[in-house]
């Protein structure tokens, strides 16, 4: 991904709609920051000061139940951002977000945002479009936690991860090593054996491949299409 | 809970037969080694608000800490936030465990295994230790607390009703007919007078949670109290605490006969801190007003959820030193409030009743006016330290002891 330029940003999808002189004044109320792997970008409960525009690197949006157990939301990936919903209502965060690997980000403070989005109301339905999409995202894996199997969940979270971070490779397609068991265990709400025990399963029917530790998806279509099987009628 | 507070009350009515008991301490020596110096706790005429200086010096004292913690509560989010931040680069694992630790001090949900398990086990035991006490009051003759003794004439029923009570608790059959005859049985101890049933008001605080329960609880694994629960635990039992400080200066001589007799309990750093700067040849007199003002603050800042955690552990500390160090055995009933502080420490549902400041302090702070965001924070603590300490301390000048003796 390229420095956090103006036309950086314009990849940035809420920053689509937005002309060069809007993204030169973003570019310089942006604060960029690097963030090591396993680093925790801020917690459930903390206050909201700030959102964040991810430039490279991947991380994880989880929530943690009273007795410790971690459900990941999602994973966010380059020209995504998160942080936009407790900046806007000014509640506490909702949800954790861990950096999978080393990453870099755009960090706007939510005084300067308002003063940017008050002069510029395009760019709060960018965010809006940004909430939006989780919010389905939310219901849909509701629905899927309501009525789908374990392993159709594990399945579908492998899908995700190959396709948001996923790498082209001559064997298919590679899952970052960054991404193991516990977070599959934690995306499909289940536990890291049961995950063993599915990916076994998978690789018996050639829908995925473990090759030196890396998750392998060999066919994306074919582990898409297996998906409308292993879901209920 | 529908319909429990009716039957409360007809229970309550129920227990209020007449009986004779004399309620005194009848465990804990009490004596006086030599008599306190009355006119310390008396008006003193030319002084400031006609208060002994030593008595204004420690209630400033006090007003101070009260304040110092009301404003560090205010302001304790920026402040846990630029912890985290500090060791943002120092691994996960020291992250996470610097996490933790601020969501504990701070009143937030603690989300972990070992912590959630504390708290399921605190729920269980606070529910059940009144029980226990019950059970251990019987085989004393005495009620609810061996403080307490009874009447021989009344004795056998008493005395089997507490076991009855104790059985339907430790089994946690018809919870909410187990809070009625909590609640009668503390109305009840009204009849030895006012200040026997001030001594008891901590045990209201599981009544509370009997009486919200379910009447299938039997059938029901209660591991976690509800939002609502955990506030009038921590209201019924900071009440408890702050009304018996403030009894604590009123009845000075049995406070000091106490210490007279057990030294040990002298040794208290807050004691010391409140006591800072008093005239040191009124040293007796300076301890009890300053251990009294100490169970005042930590019953207020119990009461109001301030830093609920932190205190909830000082004071169960505190219970538990008093039982296994200082009074032993015959203070044993003590399992009760270390029951009641651990099920709300552990609780992941805490409010507090300062909240509606930290509205309108946060409100100033969004919008950016940080000169009235900081009247507000400093405002408010000073002025709640100044009402909670002093308009009582003043009446408390007023008072005739004679009674007492």
């Amino acid at each position: 991904m390229s420095a956090p330029t103006t036309s950086g940003l314009a990849s940035v999808r809420i920053f689509q709609h937005l002309g060069p002189d809007d993204l030169k004044k973003i570019d310089k109320i942006a604060k960029r920051k690097k963030v090591a792997a396993g680093t925790v970008v801020f917690f459930e409960g903390n206050r909201a000061d700030a959102f964040f525009i991810v430039v490279s690197g991947s991380l994880k949006v989880f929530q943690t139940a009273k007795n410790g157990r971690v459900k990941v939301l999602s994973t966010i990936g380059p020209g995504e951002t998160f942080g936009e919903l407790a900046m806007l209502d000014g509640q506490p965060r909702s949800a954790s977000v861990e950096t999978v690997a080393e990453s870099e980000m755009l960090v706007i403070a939510r005084d300067d945002f308002k003063n940017l989005a008050t002069a510029t109301p395009g760019i709060l339905w960018g965010v809006l479009e940004g909430v939006c999409a989780r919010l389905r995202a939310q219901n849909d894996s509701e629905l899927e936690a309501a009525f789908q199997g374990t392993q159709y969940r594990v399945a579908k979270a492998i899908l995700k991860l190959a396709d948001k971070h996923g790498k082209k490779a001559d064997a298919g397609v590679r899952v970052p090593p960054t991404f193991g068991a516990r977070d599959l265990a934690e995306m499909a709400a289940t536990t890291a054996d049961r995950v063993e025990r599915i990916l076994e399963k998978l690789e018996d029917d050639g829908l995925v491949r473990v090759d030196d530790g890396d998750l392998v998806v060999p066919d994306l279509s074919s582990l898409r299409r297996a998906l409308d099987y292993m879901g209920s009628p | 809970m529908t319909g429990a507070w009716p039957r409360a009350r007809h229970v309550g009515l129920l227990l209020l037969v007449p009986a004779v008991a004399l309620a005194h301490e009848r465990f804990i020596r009490h004596q006086l080694k030599q008599p306190l110096h009355d006119e310390f706790f008396r008006r003193y005429p030319g002084a400031f608000l006609g208060m002994h200086p030593a008595m204004l010096r420690m209630g400033l004292n006090a007003v101070i800490v009260l304040a110092a913690f009301a404003v560090v509560w205010l302001v304790r989010h920026p402040i846990d936030e630029a912890i985290e931040r500090a060791v943002v680069g120092a691994g996960r694992g020291v992250q996470h465990a610097v996490h933790l630790l601020a969501c504990f001090v701070t009143d937030r949900p603690v989300r972990n295994r070992v912590f959630y398990a504390i708290g399921q086990w605190g729920v269980i035991m606070f529910l059940r230790v009144p029980g226990l006490v019950l059970m251990y009051s019987a085989a004393n003759n005495s009620l609810v607390m061996p403080s307490y003794p009874l009447d021989p004439k009344t004795e056998f029923f008493f005395k089997m009703a507490q076991a009855a009570l104790a059985v339907l608790i430790l089994t946690q059959t018809l919870l909410p007919l187990c809070g009625a005859l909590l609640v009668g049985t503390w109305i009840y101890l009204n009849r030895w007078g006012w200040m026997v049933a001030a001594d008891a008001l901590p045990v209201l605080s599981v009544a509370v949670v009997y009486l919200s329960s379910p009447w299938e609880s039997h059938k029901l694994t209660i591991t976690d109290l509800s939002e609502w629960q955990v506030r009038w635990v921590r209201l019924t039992l900071g009440f408890g605490f702050f009304a018996l400080g403030w009894l604590k200066i009123y009845n000075h001589d049995l406070v000091a006969g106490v210490a007279d007799q057990y030294p040990s309990v002298l040794d208290d750093p807050m004691v010391k801190l409140l006591a800072f700067g008093a005239d040191p040849s009124f040293k007796r007199e300076c301890w009890v007003v300053s251990f009294a003002l100490a169970e005042v603050l930590s019953g207020f800042m119990v009461m109001t959820g301030t830093f609920l955690r932190v205190w909830s552990v000082i004071m169960a500390a505190m219970f538990t030193k008093l039982m296994l160090v200082d009074f032993g055995w015959n203070e044993i009933p003590h399992l009760f409030p270390i029951g009641a502080l651990t099920a709300i420490a552990f609780s992941s549902r805490l409010t507090s009743e300062l909240r509606p400041v930290e509205v309108l302090e946060g409100r100033a702070g969004r919008d950016g006016k940080r000169l009235r965001q900081a009247a507000i924070i400093g405002g408010a603590a000073v002025g709640l330290a100044l009402v909670v300490i002093f308009p009582m301390l003043f009446a408390l000048t007023f008072t005739d002891r004679a009674n007492l003796r």
